[in-house]
This record gives structure tokens, C-alpha cells and sequence, in this order.
């Protein structure tokens, strides 16, 4: 089984401090720490696993610039058998529609048995480049996905619910998922493990060598325009309590006590 | 009058029988070292980082002095056992010699000569009395006996007392006009009786049991325990050199075995004495692991391809998926305290083959605990363990005026916060205490602020050297950048890292002069320049974090620091200074959880209860958070606190809340 795994470098906003970027449509980068997205992370050890256990390739892609190759190296050093950069230069980016419309164009070249992505990137959080990939690939695909089993051309996925709930879907390959956290948990990658992979090529492709014109992918054929970033009001139930540990420890039983 | 001698094959027929056998044993024996010294080749080849220390090697190999520590008995025992063999041994030595190329046992020579086997022979024996004495009616707690251990015991026992017959039986049968060998005499006068005839025949009985089982034993030697002989002193030699094992991603990339030369010459010199398993933090913590067992187990499956017969089994290296599988989880609980490295008497550094399995299970792809790889992960990804953002790193200085070198300070000297102190809120303080302390005793310094690099200590300790190589780099370019010549680490495990590892990969860090934070202090206090002036009256016990105590020899620093604050009282725990028992928080043990019921921390608080003092000082942050949750969790609360000596330092020095 031949599977592709989408994936995305983003900065890790989990403890930092973000700050917005003075014309508002980005945040400063200086002093963040960039990885690969964490559910991203998730469905390539998925795919990985498949793969161990039914055969087959694993490749991964991303539409990023020569920085986010280090992510790529390493899928290959986790255990993927090819890599591919889309160059993102005519992208816009913020659109998930260009971007999958580049993924798309870059599947079609190629024939996968099954397609996985993240569920979403810590970045944006649209959760949309996937649906959106396999909409315009017009193959199936289900989001939310915690568990895959392979039988006979189809594959059956558990799906994550609200409530706890759990879903189980069939589908018929060429699909396409949308991997959810937590459904694995991905191996260690050695600093070693990478540098073993570094002589294996990367190749890059153009948006052109995919048959996509800068008008479509670029902001100009955007459907989805980033108009400005901003932080949530402070809410009025919001406070912020101060002190040492201690103090911020009595000042909050009191706070609970009050409520009780 | 005649003069004292001994014909070498009096009495005997048929010593061309002698020779053969005598051959065959030596061939076997041969044999045998050639495939141990063939097994020790196969590793990889160390750093080496000194030449040979011959004092300490004298008094180790020598004198024994690691089994006379703490084990008087022990050691007399061995010291009888081991020196009566060598003697004798030496004695055939020099009959073969004085048979075969120049004849000078005679006279006075051969009466000391005599006289010095006699001794040597009735060490031996007192030796292995002994040696049954302790393990069956002292009863030494601890001890592991295997059958094994008895068949050398045993055979050394049985070539004694045979040697002894076969002398006494000589004399009967031949008296001679000089005294010789009183005591065999004596014995063989109540034992055998008879004709001349009979006790020749007697004689040539015992003449041809004990050449025979000494030629067995010399067989045996290197498949046995006793390869020790040999193993012990060349890793106590090879020790003294001070190797690190340590390879650059290069070479690692290259290298085909598991182990380095050192590391398999530690397995074979191994005598199972159990000494480290009893102070180890972690088996006394009733955790799986067992320093003694680890090498033993480790051992095995090493030698299991070597070919060595009776001592290699290809079943052994298959067992193990490189060393790893089967030792399941056990590889992570070591805290690389280095307590079984300082009482092992010859000299294994147990933490060093851990983490070489380690390595293995990293690279391998092996089960590695999901806190460690978090930990790793954020180590890559942050350059902290803490998940620290980069922007947060200087979070600790706020309100402080501190020098950064990106910002343009002037000066060699880098004080080196590391992680802990600036991301744990908890030990922030430290590091401001600290900036606070230097600045007022004019000290000229700065910090490499948000640029700082994690150490990568305990990245390096649970086997991740390549990301650990990547980070020192990373420091290692920083330090070059700005010229820095020399280095404060505030936390011991960045300054044992900067101070021995750094230099393994790059030669412009073997140059730095690296120090601790306590010793600049220590020093400062001397000089006048730091005045502790306000009473702090306290009673307090000092905790030795192992990368200060027993890997860099810091004893005394932190406590001459304690000893100048006036009204602190020192007090110290039993176990102290290179006995100090760790808090359990070192070689990546922060990210490793125990089900034991007691946690190592614990048994530490426990003893530092037990001194009465009301205050623990410590060092080192990884000790400071490890006991400090023991006093909360082991219910010390009321009892005693923990405190860093910057911490008590800062309290006589400084105007209260000044930093
Ligand atoms: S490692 Fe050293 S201390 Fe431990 S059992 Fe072996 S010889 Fe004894
Ligand atoms: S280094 Fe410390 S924790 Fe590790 S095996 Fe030795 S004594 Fe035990």
C-alpha cells in the first residue's frame, strides 16, 4: 500500500509568547521554536506503521521553502521511503484552497493507495486542507481519524466524536484521512537517525512542473484572504492573579470558597 | 655441609609426561587469553584523556585498596588469597627457571625461597578460610555466591594443601640436614605413616595431584572468574588513563560494535562482589535495577558472539536485540550517581556501559519512556528540557541589570544559568541570588541570555549523543563568537558537561577554564569581597550533588561557603562527600517515574532528618527540586526545608528582598 502524508513546519506557540506582527496578517518569529505539526507528526508514524505491517511506500510532501526541509529528513529518518518539497514561493499560503490545490496536483501525479494528513496545523487550525485535497482529488475521506484497519482494498477508521463518542467508517481506497492525535505514539527520531538520511535527495518541485499557474495558487486566485490577525479581548471574568505560589494558592480557595 | 636445595623432579619418573601435560595446559591457557584479549580488541577504540596514574593504580591493583574499603575482612581475605597465589606462582616461575637456565635456588637463596612459599601457601589457605568464614558464618549481608565461585575457591584450596603434602612428603621420605618447612612436615607427620618405600610412593601420589590439578587450574584461569586476574588490572590501568567513551557523529556513524575496547574489558573484569548494587540510589530504592546484574546481563550478551569457550553463548546475543529488549525498562531507572563506579575495586564505570545500551535503544528505535522523549524532543526543539520557549529564557533577570553578550557586554567571562535555573520558577531565585552576589563583589561577567544552549547533560546520559553533540555546538560557536575564555556554570550538570565533555568534540573547548558557581563563591568569600555578615542561625546538613561531589571532586567549596555565613551549623549525613547518595535526579532520571513506595529523594530527606539539621543545602537545581518534592511527599514538611547555598549565602550577604 502506497500512502502520502501531507505535512506542515509550524512554530510551536504551546508556552510562547506570541507577538503580532506590526501589519497584523503574521506573528513575530524571532523567538519561536518551528517543528513539525503535531498531528501531522501523528499520521506519519501512522502511515509508517501501515506500511511495516502491509507493505508498500511511504512518502511525504510538503509546500514549504528550503528552511522546512528539515522536517521532511526527519519522516525519512522516522522511516518514509521518499520525500518531496512543493516550492511554496507562488503559494498563498494562508488559503488552505491553494494549498491543496497544490497537494492535489502533486497526488495526482503520483498513484496512492491512501492519502493522510493532520487533522489540522497548530498554526492556522482551519482543519480544511484535507477535506479540501480529497475533494478536489473526488476521492473519500473522513477527518477526525483515531484508528485504521486495512481489509481487503478498503480500509475501516474509527473516528473521534464530541462526548467521547466513537464512529467507525469504511471506506473504499484511494481515500484520504485526517489523522487526530493521540492515535499512536510516534517514535523517537536520533539526531543520528537524521544524519543517515542526509545524503538522500530531496527533490523539489515547481507549481508549473504540477501544471498550476501563479494566478490560481497565489493571492490573487485566493478564496480565503487573511484579513488581519488580532488577540480576543481580554474577558471581563478574567483575572489575573499575582503573587508567589502561596499567595496565588490562598487568593484562589478563597476564590473557590466564594463560589462553593 | 651440603647446601640447602631441591631437585626439581626428585622422586619423580616420567617428567617428560609433565612437560607434555605442562604444554597442553599452557596452550589451552593461551588459547583462552587470545580470545579474551581478541574480545576486548573488537570495540571501539576511547578518547584517552591522561597517561597512566601509577600511584593510583599501585594502590588499587597492588594494595587492593577498593576491597579494603569498608570490608576489612574482605579485603584481608583477598589480599591473602591474592598474594599467596602470586607468590607461589612466582615460586614456579623461578624453579623453572633455576631448572632450566641458570641453577641459583641453593643456600641462603633457597631458604628464603623455601621459607616465602611455606608463607605464601599458608596465606592462601587462611585466605579461603576466610573466604568461607564471611559467606557462611559472618555471614557478610549482600553477598552472591554462585557455584562457580566455589569451584575456584575450592581448586585454589585443594593445589595448597596438596603442596603442602607433596613438601612434607619429601622430607620425610628425604630428610635434609637444614629446616625446612616446619609446618609441612608437622602436617604430613600426623597424616601419613609407613615404610620409605610407601612414603615415596605417597609422595609421587601427591606429586602428580597437585602438578595435575595446578595445571588444571592454569587451564581454567581464562575461562573462569579468575580472567580478573588479568581483566581487573588492565581496566584499573586503562581507568587511570581516564578514557571517555565518547565518539563523534562520524565515528559513531562508522563504528560496527556495540561497545567500546574499556567497555569490554569492564565485563570480564567483573568478580560479582555486589559492592555496587549496595549503594546504588536505585536498587536501594527497591527499583529493578542492579548495577551488578546490568553488567553481568550486559556481559553476556557482549561476549555472546566472541567465541570464548564455556564463557560465550550465541544464545545470549541473540536474547538481546542489541543489548536492549531484554533488559526492558531497567536501563533507564540509573541516575549515573556514579556511587557503584566509586566503590567498584576495579574500577567499572557501570553508568558508562548504561548508557551505551541506551544509545543502542535510541538508535535502535526502542521502547524510550514517553517523558524522556518528550524531554528530548524539547531539548531540539527549545533548547531546554523544560519546553521553555526561547523568548521566556531571561524571564529569571527581570528587574536585574544583567550583562548579555549579544547586547554588546564586554567580557571573557561567561556565567552559564542553564535550563533549570531559568525556567523553573521555583529556582529562578538561584540564579538571581547568584547575579545579585557576583555584582556586589564587583565580579566582571555576562551571560549569553536567550542565545544559551541547553548542556545537553542528561541528554548525553540517556544516549542521545547526536543531539547532545548538536547542542554543545551550538555553545561551543557562542563561546567562540564572543571570545569567552572562561565559564561560571551555576548547575553542576552544565558545568561537569562544559568542563569534561565539550572538549571531547572540540579542541577551543578544552581551553576554557570552566568553574562552579560555589568555588567563585568560595573564592570571593576569601578574599573579602563577598562578606557574610548577617547572623543565619541554622543547623544545616550538606547534600553532595554527584556531578560536583564524585565526578569533579567538589567537597569542599559549597561547605566553606556554609562555614563563613555566620551561625550556620554543619552538620553531616552519614553518607557524605564520595559516599554522598544521590537524590535520584541525574542522567535523564528527571523524566523517568518509579512505582517504588519510596522514592530515592526520600531515603535522602530521611537521612538528612535524621542529622537533625533543619535545613538541607544543595548545589545543584536537580537536587534542590528532587528534594524538595521528597520533603512534601514524605511528609517532611515540619521537619526540615531545602536550600540552595547561594540561597543561605545571599541571606547574610544581601539587603533582604534585594534580589
Ligand atoms: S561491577 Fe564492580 S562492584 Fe559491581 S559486582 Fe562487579 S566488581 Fe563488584
Ligand atoms: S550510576 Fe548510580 S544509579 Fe546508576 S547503577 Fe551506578 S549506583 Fe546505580
Amino acid at each position: 500500500m502506497d500512502i502520502l502524508v501531507c505535512i506542515k513546519k509550524v512554530p510551536d506557540t504551546a508556552d510562547a509568547e506570541v507577538i503580532l506582527r506590526s501589519d497584523g496578517k503574521g506573528i513575530e518569529e524571532e523567538d519561536l521554536a518551528f517543528g513539525i505539526n503535531e498531528w501531522d507528526n501523528y499520521a506519519v508514524e501512522e502511515a509508517i506503521r501501515l506500511k511495516e505491517k502491509e507493505g508498500g511506500k511511504v512518502a511525504v510532501v510538503t509546500i514549504g521553502t528550503g528552511d522546512d526541509e528539515d522536517i521532511l529528513r526527519r519522516c525519512l529518518a522516522m522511516g518514509a521511503d521518499d520525500a518531496y518539497r512543493i516550492d511554496s514561493s507562488p503559494f498563498y499560503m494562508d488559503d488552505p484552497y491553494s494549498v491543496a490545490k497544490g497537494l492535489s496536483a502533486f497526488a495526482k501525479k503520483h498513484s496512492f493507495d491512501l492519502i493522510m494528513t493532520g487533522v489540522m496545523a497548530g498554526d492556522m487550525s482551519y482543519a480544511m486542507t484535507g477535506p479540501l485535497t480529497a475533494g478536489m482529488l473526488g476521492i473519500p475521506h473522513t477527518t477526525l481519524v483515531t484508528s485504521i484497519d486495512v481489509k481487503d482494498g478498503n480500509i475501516s477508521v474509527t473516528r473521534e466524536l464530541e462526548g467521547g463518542l466513537e464512529e467507525s467508517v469504511r471506506l473504499e481506497l484511494p481515500a484520504l484521512l485526517t489523522i487526530q492525535t493521540g492515535i499512536n505514539e510516534p517514535r523517537y527520531v536520533s539526531i543520528m537517525g537524521i544524519r543517515k538520511v542526509r545524503s538522500k535527495e530531496i527533490p523539489v518541485l515547481r507549481a508549473e512542473e504540477l501544471g498550476l499557474s501563479a494566478e490560481e495558487i497565489g493571492e490573487q486566485g485566493a478564496v480565503l484572504e487573511l484579513e488581519s490577525l488580532e488577540r480576543p479581548p481580554e474577558g471581563k471574568e478574567a483575572e489575573m492573579i499575582s503573587g508567589s505560589p502561596d499567595e496565588i494558592a490562598e487568593k484562589i480557595l478563597e476564590i473557590v470558597k466564594g463560589v462553593v | 655441609m651440603e647446601q640447602p636445595y631441591r631437585e626439581v623432579f626428585w622422586n619423580i619418573s616420567y617428567s617428560w609426561l609433565f612437560y607434555i601435560l605442562a604444554a597442553v595446559a599452557s596452550l589451552v591457557f593461551f588459547y583462552g587469553i587470545y580470545k579474551r584479549a581478541a574480545f576486548w580488541m573488537s570495540g571501539w577504540s576511547e578518547r584517552r584523556n591522561g597517561g597512566v596514574d601509577l600511584k593510583r593504580l599501585t594502590k588499587k591493583v597492588l594494595f587492593t585498596s577498593g576491597i579494603f574499603s569498608d570490608d576489612i575482612m574482605g579485603g584481608t581475605t583477598h589480599f591473602l588469597i591474592m598474594w599467596g597465589f602470586i607468590v607461589l606462582f612466582l615460586g614456579t616461575v623461578l624453579s623453572t627457571i633455576d631448572h632450566w637456565i641458570f641453577h641459583f635456588l641453593e643456600g641462603k637463596v633457597y631458604i628464603v625461597y623455601s621459607v616465602s612459599l611455606d608463607i605464601a601457601g599458608a596465606a592462601l589457605i587462611t585466605g579461603i578460610i576466610l573466604a568461607y568464614v564471611r559467606r557462611y558464618i559472618v555471614k557478610r549481608k549482600n553477598m552472591v555466591t554462585i557455584v562457580k565461585d566455589h569451584v575456584v575457591l575450592l581448586l585454589l584450596l585443594f593445589i595448597a594443601i596438596t603442596g603442602f603434602f607433596m613438601e612434607g612428603l619429601r622430607l620425610h621420605a628425604n630428610p635434609v640436614p637444614w629446616s625446612e618447612s616446619r609446618v609441612a612436615y608437622r602436617v604430613v607427620d600426623a597424616i601419613f605413616h609407613g615404610s620409605r618405600a610407601h612414603l615415596l610412593f605417597e609422595h609421587r601420589l601427591w606429586w602428580w595431584i597437585h602438578s595435575i590439578s595446578s595445571l588444571f587450574l592454569v587451564a581454567y584461569l581464562p575461562f573462569s572468574k579468575f580472567i580478573h586476574i588479568f581483566a581487573a588490572p588492565t581496566n584499573l590501568t586503562l581507568d587511570s588513563m581516564n578514557y571517555t567513551s565518547f565518539l563523534t557523529l562520524d565515528e559513531r556513524e562508522k563504528v560496527t560494535t556495540d561497545f567500546s575496547k574499556h567497555q569490554l574489558v569492564m565485563f570480564d573484569a567483573c568478580t560479582r562482589c555486589n559492592r555496587c548494587q549496595v549503594v546504588c540510589p536505585s536498587s536501594n530504592a527497591r527499583e529493578p535495577l542492579s548495577p551488578r546484574m546490568m553488567i553481568e546481563e550486559v556481559g553476556n550478551y557482549a561476549r555472546g558472539a566472541s567465541g570464548i569457550p564455556f564463557v560465550s553463548s550465541k544464545r545470549d546475543a541473540d536474547q538481546h536485540d542489541k543489548a536492549t529488549a531484554s533488559l526492558g525498562d531497567t536501563i533507564w531507572y540509573c541516575t549515573t550517581c556514579n556511587n557503584c563506579y566509586e566503590v567498584c575495586p576495579v574500577g567499572i564505570n557501570t553508568s558508562d556501559i548504561i548508557r551505551e545500551v541506551r544509545a543502542a535503544r535510541i538508535e535502535s528505535g526502542g521502547e524510550v519512556p514517553v517523558n524522556v522523549q518528550e524531554m528530548l524532543e524539547s531539548v531540539y526543539k527549545f533548547k531546554n528540557p523544560w519546553q521553555g520557549s526561547k523568548g521566556k529564557r531571561m524571564d529569571w533577570a527581570e528587574g536585574l541589570d544583567v550583562p548579555v553578550f549579544s547586547k554588546g557586554a564586554d567580557s571573557k567571562r561567561c556565567l552559564f544559568v542553564g535550563c533549570t535555573p531559568a525556567y523553573d520558577t521555583r529556582l529562578q531565585s538561584v540564579a538571581r541570588n547568584v547575579v545579585s552576589l557576583l555584582e556586589g563583589a564587583d565580579y566582571d561577567f555576562a551571560v549569553l541570555g536567550k542565545e544559551e544552549a541547553c548542556c545537553s547533560e542528561f541528554v548525553r546520559e540517556v544516549g542521545e549523543d547526536g543531539l547532545f553533540t548538536e547542542l554543545a555546538y551550538q555553545n561551543i560557536d557562542l563561546f567562540e563568537r564572543y571570545g569567552i575564555t572562561e565559564i561560571v556554570a551555576v548547575c553542576p550538570h552544565g558545568f561537569h558537561t562544559l568542563r569534561n565533555e565539550y572538549g571531547l568534540m572540540e579542541d577551543s573547548a578544552k581551553r576554557l577554564d570552566v568553574v562552579h558557581i560555589t568555588e567563585v563563591l568560595e573564592r570571593l568569600i576569601a578574599d573579602g569581597r563577598i562578606k557574610p555578615t548577617r547572623e543565619v542561625p541554622l543547623v544545616a546538613t550538606y547534600h553532595d550533588p554527584c556531578f560536583l561531589g564524585r565526578r569533579n571532586g567538589i567537597y569542599d567549596a559549597p561547605r566553606n561557603i556554609l562555614r563563613a555565613i555566620p551561625g550556620v551549623k554543619l552538620v553531616e549525613m552519614p553518607r557524605s562527600r564520595e559516599k554522598s547518595f544521590c537524590c535520584g535526579g541525574g542522567g535523564g532520571r528527571m523524566w523517568v517515574e518509579s512505582n517504588a513506595d519510596e522514592k530515592i529523594a526520600e531515603i535522602r530527606v530521611a537521612e538528612a532528618v535524621e542529622t537533625g539539621a533543619e535545613v538541607v543545602v544543595t548545589a545543584c537545581p536537580f537536587c534542590f527540586s528532587n528534594l524538595d518534592d521528597a520533603v512534601k511527599t514524605g511528609g517532611y514538611e515540619d521537619k526540615i526545608k531545602v536550600m540552595d547555598v547561594s540561597e543561605l549565602l545571599a541571606e547574610s550577604v544581601l539587603e533582604p528582598g534585594s534580589s
